[in-house]
């Protein structure tokens, strides 16, 4: 049986590129690099766009990391039902593409906030929460400046009452989110943006617990049992 | 304090175009304008002998302290300009002129930034946009002056825009100071411009002039601290508008007149800009992008006027009396004799601006160095050093193969004047030098020390710093792993922001900054160069403009974290690749820097053809690209059959880089300019040949009677109450409340192996994932104690850092040290310097750690009164397993709870009588080496043993402190019992004392290596509960004290810092 | 060649903490009457040619695809 090939897309000046491959091998897959440039996706079973400040955050968070050649292909592969995962940045370059709706504002406190954050996972069927039950509580480390979730009013409905919110702050919110929202999923369930950072919950030694690695075990049952 | 007088020097016969400077010579009888005078020791043989230790670069490249301003409105004696301008000193905006900062919500911790004054364009998308800028103090126009490293006057020689003098600084106010306020047209002094090629260019005093109009608001100068910023007399430049105030002639050399928005440079965006095209492809021309080299920001076209003759090598030797402006950049009549005698004639403008900035203070360390040589002197002999100090940071062996490089540097005078990218490019700075020596950079460290926390003053620079040291380093992704926030009025004008980064690499990675090999290329790549920080260089420099256009010069350098992670990135693979043969970061002076550095440190002779410098700004005359300071560059030594290669890689991340010359074996440095040759100077008298001060020291006049006034006499609390009241107190006050608010700003988790962070004793990262091998690291400092004693002082800091890295199990390995001090040029400073450079030596050679590098930051004064000395020490420790580390949280109940070393009733400098009764007097606590070596052993020991469940190390605030934070930090209460006096017992401030929590069953075990080691150990309790509760032991038994719900405690620990926040 | 100013402002109903913490800042300083600050951004496009209703209906394209977000920014687009 072969492993699971999960693709990490490093975009001028990802972050956590390596630290969400170092997750998904610590689950059992195989985690592929790629390159922003590139039109190729390797032929990988599911994409994580990382956390960090492509293009140093310039125009918008995402803003321009959403035009890299790879995302034509990130896109269409998306419609397609590939699995992808957009963590912080990556969520913030999901909403530019318009995989997935609203948008990443500044936070409102108007800081950058790193904390160890106690989340809530609203939604345990998508490929990437499968490992987690509807309403497990997690403490997993937000750090970002501009995570702050905003849609329109009729977006957030749509939201809410197809229940596709995958994830929502408890005890606090860090940025002023709407409807304490900390990861979204699009209409066919296989694009998930979240702004924690699962990848850095997976070891006692380094993070608050190792609750973040459900996202990234959650995807690899999902892609080998198939 | 003025020793910069501008000389006709050099030049009678061409006063009658001086005529004003003759009546500055009246500044000579102005007693408060003389400086010190230092007797020069031109020690050549000596320094020549010390090859290889105290090398400027020491600490790196350092920036250029340049002072040396542009030119400058002439000033008279009392500081007001010439020419009967009667306006207030200084640029008074106009009421409601000025940028207006954008300020804050009362509520909000950081609002819109406080007291954000008129903005260097810097993207309003950011959190970037707070607490940048020009900081409007409250109701005054111009900010404050700022001081530059090396400048005599120390209130900044042609510093930008200057507070309402008073006459208490007369130095400040004093000669050139920057823009002087415009209130009316053609008031202030009109600068005379002499109309031909003079080198001097525009002349003296023709400095930067403010606009008053509206919206220009003075922008205030940048310090020498940082690259030439401001040194050279930048003092921003607000648009000079039309018959607003002095105007600059329209003559060479009109001064720097910096960019008011020079707004963050955005590195080129090859896929935006692709984007763009293809958009224009399709929907039809007529749209364009911003090329690299962009116009001033003005967007106008700006008419640069037939520029006169270059200066160049054959133009100085045939005109060897033609004046020189070096006392404007900061030289003295026999440092710029030195100079005309090495090169046989005299210097080329840009010979002399490299010579001017690479002997200056910050650049040379010419008053340091003849103390710092102490730490080669007596550096312990270890194996673990791999490189030592004289490169651009110390490189020490970890053990598997894997080395560890580490240095901490200070960027304190532009954090007071633009907090934000102050204190954002001084962590770029620090994190390219540890990418010179070949080092993936994996971690930053910040002490951060400011004026007291509810002045408004502390409450514009603070956020901003804060912000910027988040801003760059979370850009950069990486994780910082701790460091200090410190109060104390003593920096209310000089805010101190030290920043630390470390970095690995396998041994065989190691980088040097050299360059070998005639034939090699030469590449500079990263950033384009602008004009940034180079201020006075363009008192050399003969560039003319009309009216209508303005080469403003930024004095703020913005940094640009996202073109240093790619260069970061880009580095990396360079050196995998092995495609670099030395390499050298670019600070400090620029490209004079690094070209002088790299040549005399290898082969001694290199070629450079200026005009291949890739610039942002195509009017850069070649003194000013080699003054530049424009962050984010590297220089780079590659063989010839490589060079493709290494521009492929560079292409790939996107960075621009370009082979500027060629190492050659002729022992010069030539560097031509359109096609004359401008430079020829043999490298290592620049690089390595500065002079060298033996400045006169005597210890400051109060000491006897500050040492005195022991804190005895100070009334205790002498009950449970009034010991209860006081540990609240202390757990809440400034210094040693939670930081929280300033930690949660900065990003420790990215890379994923950071295993302690804030506010742990050390910060700790994992190095390898397979066997666990990790550093952990402590910065710290105590400005008080070394006030009190600055030989002492240096050694309680050392001590305090290395305690740190011991408490969590590591094997303390290392030292570097950012040395922040007043004025050199005041006996009490140097003496408190030499001191604490004794104290930190001897000690280093006592405990087995040997500084590796470190930085010196002098000036760091308003008026006559300095900085408490304040020596930063950051020590280094090795986890052979960062899994056996120990960690200061109660976690565990039940764990029995033991103090290790001697409590002494020791006061001096301490917390309490500072919080309490705002006191400052006696003796810092006695220092114990030999005890903290037996100390550190047994904590060692203990970790690799699983001995300990918690340890936390005793330092400011002493037992009482340490109870609260690590009851705080597990959530977990104690039952404590303290022998003998309880006050003694909880508020000393003795050395060499560590609280620990056992493993239960391991008590004897700890107790048996107390006492092999000679250490005293005492129980004092037990964990558990949720209450911090103290008892006495008093010959009846034990009575209990006082007991603090940790709810309570929490809320007093907590609740300080965002209240100032607002 | 023309300037053209693209203005970006966040769609009124987001909230703007930026722009209301200036708002709240003045008062202290002594400037009444203000009851609200929005912050918005700025982009100067300098392009060949003219202005002229071609060239503005391709800034307005860039403005949409690039310089603001649809989701939560309008803009407007004139001549400097």
């Amino acid at each position: 049986m072969n492993a699971a090939r999960i693709g990490v897309i490093t975009f001028p000046g990802s972050l956590d590129d390596r630290d969400a491959a170092r997750a998904i091998t610590m689950a059992g897959a195989e985690a592929v690099p790629l390159w922003h440039a590139d039109h190729d996706l390797r032929d990988v079973d599911a994409v994580v766009l990382p956390g960090g400040f492509s293009y140093g955050d310039y125009l918008r968070a995402g803003a321009l990391a959403r035009f890299a050649p790879l995302m034509t292909e990130v896109i269409a592969a998306a419609g397609n039902g590939l699995p992808v995962l957009g963590i912080c940045n990556g969520f913030q370059v999901l909403c530019e593409s318009h995989l997935l709706p609203g948008a990443l504002l500044p936070n409102a406190g108007l800081h950058f906030v790193c904390r160890d954050q106690r989340l809530r996972i609203d939604d345990a069927g998508t490929a990437w929460t499968a490992d987690y039950s509807t309403g497990q509580e997690v403490v997993i480390p937000v750090k970002n400046a501009d995570g702050r979730y905003a849609a329109d009013r009729e977006t957030l409905a749509e939201l809410e009452g197809e229940g596709r919110v995958v994830a929502r702050y408890l005890d606090l919110n860090p940025n002023g989110s709407l409807n304490d929202i900390a990861g979204i999923r699009n209409e066919a369930g296989n694009v998930v943006g979240l702004m924690p950072h699962p990848e850095h919950a997976v070891e006692s030694l380094t993070g608050p617990s190792t609750d973040g690695l459900g996202f990234f075990t959650s995807i690899v049952k999902g892609l080998v049992g198939a | 304090m003025s020793e910069q007088r501008p000389k006709g020097s050099g030049a009678p016969e061409d006063e009658t175009s001086m005529e004003w400077i003759l009546d500055l010579k009246d500044d000579a009888d102005d007693p408060e304008l003389h400086a010190v005078d230092p007797s020069v020791t031109h020690a050549f043989e000596a320094i020549l002998d010390e090859e290889g230790e105290a090398r400027p670069a020491e600490g790196g490249p350092q920036p250029a302290g340049g002072p040396g301003s542009g030119p400058q409105p002439a000033v008279g004696e009392d500081g007001l300009p010439l020419g009967g301008a009667t306006a207030a000193p200084g640029p008074q905006p106009a009421e409601g002129s000025g940028p207006q900062p954008a300020v804050p919500e009362d509520d909000q911790p950081l609002g819109g930034g406080f007291g954000t004054g008129p903005q260097p364009a810097v993207s309003g998308e950011h959190a970037r946009g707070f607490g940048t800028g020009p900081q409007q103090v409250q109701g005054s126009g111009p900010q404050p002056v700022v001081p530059q490293d090396d400048h005599p006057l120390g209130g900044g020689f042609g510093t930008g825009p200057q507070p309402a003098v008073s006459g208490e600084h007369p130095g400040t106010g004093g000669f050139g100071t920057g823009p002087q306020p415009a209130v009316a047209f053609g008031t202030g002094p009109q600068p005379v411009v002499p109309e031909d090629d003079h080198p001097l260019g525009g002349g003296f005093g023709t400095g930067p002039q403010p606009a008053v109009g509206q919206g220009t608001g003075p922008q205030p100068a940048v310090s020498g601290e940082y690259p030439g910023a401001g040194g050279f007399g930048t003092g921003p430049q607000p648009a000079v508008g039309q018959g607003t105030g002095p105007q600059p002639a329209v003559y060479p050399g009109t001064g720097p007149q910096p960019v008011v928005d020079a707004g963050p440079q955005v590195a080129s965006d090859e896929h935006a800009r692709d984007f763009i095209k293809a958009l224009a492809a399709e929907a039809g021309p007529g749209v364009t992008t911003p090329g690299e080299v962009a116009p001033p920001a003005d967007g106008r076209h700006h008419r640069a006027v037939a520029e006169p003759g270059t200066d160049t090598v054959e133009v100085a030797a045939r005109t060897p009396d033609r004046p020189q402006p070096y006392a404007e950049l900061g030289m003295k009549d026999d440092e710029y004799r030195r100079v005309r005698d090495i090169l046989g004639r005299r210097p080329t403008a840009a010979e002399l601006a490299i010579y001017s900035v690479m002997w200056s203070e910050h650049c040379s360390y010419k008053s340091s160095k003849v103390h710092l040589r102490q730490f080669g002197d007596k550096a312990p002999r270890t194996d673990a050093l791999l490189v030592g100090m004289g490169e651009n940071a110390g490189v020490v062996d970890v053990g598997q193969g894997w080395a560890v490089t580490f240095k901490v540097e200070s960027h304190n005078h532009p954090s007071y004047v633009e907090p934000y990218q102050g204190a954002a490019t001084g962590v770029g700075g620090i994190v390219r030098d540890i990418m010179s020596m070949g080092a993936r950079p994996i971690a930053v460290m910040d002490s951060l020390r400011f004026g007291p926390a509810d002045a408004p003053d502390t409450q514009r620079v603070l956020p901003g710093v804060v912000a910027g040291v988040g801003g760059y380093g979370n850009s950069l992704g990486l994780p910082n792993i701790g460091g200090e926030t410190v109060f104390d009025a003593c920096y209310a004008q000089n805010p101190l922001v030290n920043a630390l980064c470390v970095g690995v690499m396998k041994h065989d990675d190691i980088q040097r900054a050299v360059a070998p090999g005639p034939g090699n290329k030469v590449i500079l790549f990263g950033a384009g160069t602008g004009p940034d920080g180079i201020g006075g260089a363009s008192v050399l420099a003969s560039a003319t403009f009309d009216d209508e256009s303005q080469a403003k010069r930024p004095s703020v350098q913005v940094g640009d974290p996202f073109m240093e992670k790619l260069l970061i990135e880009c580095c990396l693979e360079l050196f995998r690749a092995g495609l670099v043969v030395g390499i050298q970061d670019l600070g400090a002076a620029g490209v004079s820097c690094a070209t002088t550095e790299l040549a005399a440190a290898g082969t001694g002779g290199m070629d450079v053809d200026l005009d291949a410098v890739p610039l942002r700004d195509a009017t850069l005359r070649p003194e000013e690209i080699l003054m530049s300071e424009s962050q984010e560059r590297m220089m780079a030594v590659v063989e010839p059959a490589k060079v493709d290669d290494f521009l492929a890689i560079c292409a790939k991340w996107e960075i621009p880089a370009t082979v500027i010359g060629e190492v050659t074996d002729t022992g010069r440095l030539v560097m031509t300019w359109r096609g004359e040759v401008i430079v020829d100077i043999p490298p290592v008298t620049a690089a390595d040949e500065g002079p060298v001060y033996e400045r006169p020291l005597a210890p400051p006049a109060d000491l006897g009677g500050l040492q005195s006034d022991t804190p005895g006499r100070l009334t205790r609390p002498s009950n449970g109450d009034e010991l209860r009241r006081t540990v609240l107190w202390l757990a809440g006050s400034p210094n040693l409340a939670s930081k929280t608010w300033v930690t949660s700003q900065y990003d420790r988790y990215v890379l994923g192996n950071t295993v302690q962070a804030m506010p742990d004793d050390a910060g700790i990262v994992r190095i390898d994932d397979e066997t666990g091998l990790g550093i952990a690291l402590s910065l710290d400092g105590n400005g008080r104690y070394a006030r009190l004693d600055p030989y002492a002082g240096a050694q309680l800091a050392l001590s305090e850092a290395y305690r740190n890295v011991a408490a969590t199990g590591a094997r303390p390995l290392a030292v570097t040290n950012c040395l922040n001090f007043g004025s050199p040029e005041d006996p009490g400073v140097m003496w408190q310097f030499s001191q604490a450079v004794t104290g930190l030596a001897d000690a280093c050679q006592y405990l087995g750690v040997p500084v590796t590098g470190g930085n010196v930051s002098f000036y760091n004064q308003t008026g006559t009164a300095p900085i408490n000395p304040t020596p930063v020490i950051g020590v280094l420790g090795v986890h052979d397993d960062v899994r056996r580390r120990v960690g200061m949280a109660f976690v565990t109940e039940g764990a029995t709870l033991a103090l290790l070393g001697e409590t002494r009733e020791e006061f001096g400098g301490s917390e309490w009588a500072h919080v309490v009764y705002d006191h400052l007097g006696g003796l810092p606590p006695k220092v114990d080496l030999a005890a903290e070596r037996a100390l550190a052993g047994v904590l060692i020991t203990a970790s690799r043993e699983g001995l300990l469940v918690a340890a936390h190390d005793l330092s400011d605030g002493g037992l009482s402190q340490a109870l609260v934070e690590s009851c705080l930090r597990g959530s977990l209460g104690a039952k404590v019992t303290v022998p003998g006096d309880g006050f003694v017992a909880l508020f000393s401030e003795s050395v060499a004392r560590c609280l620990v929590a056992i493993r239960p069953g391991s008590e004897g075990r700890v107790a048996a290596l107390c006492e092999q080691a000679g250490v005293p150990v005492s129980q004092l309790g037990v964990t558990g509960g949720d209450a911090l509760e103290i008892s006495g032991r008093t010959a009846e038994g034990d009575q209990e004290l006082f007991s603090i719900p940790l709810a309570e405690l929490r809320e007093a620990h907590e609740r300080t810092l965002p209240s100032y926040a607002g | 060649m023309a300037r053209v100013v693209v203005d970006v402002m966040l769609k009124p109903e987001i909230l703007d903490p930026q722009g209301r913490a200036i708002a709240q800042k003045l008062p202290q300083l002594g400037f009444d009457g203000v009851t609200a600050v929005r912050q918005g951004k700025r982009f100067e496009v300098e392009i060949d040619g003219e202005a002229d209703e071609a060239a503005l209906d391709r800034v307005r394209k860039i403005a949409e695809t690039m310089l603001a977000n649809p989701v939560i920014e309008t803009f407007d687009v004139r001549v400097l």
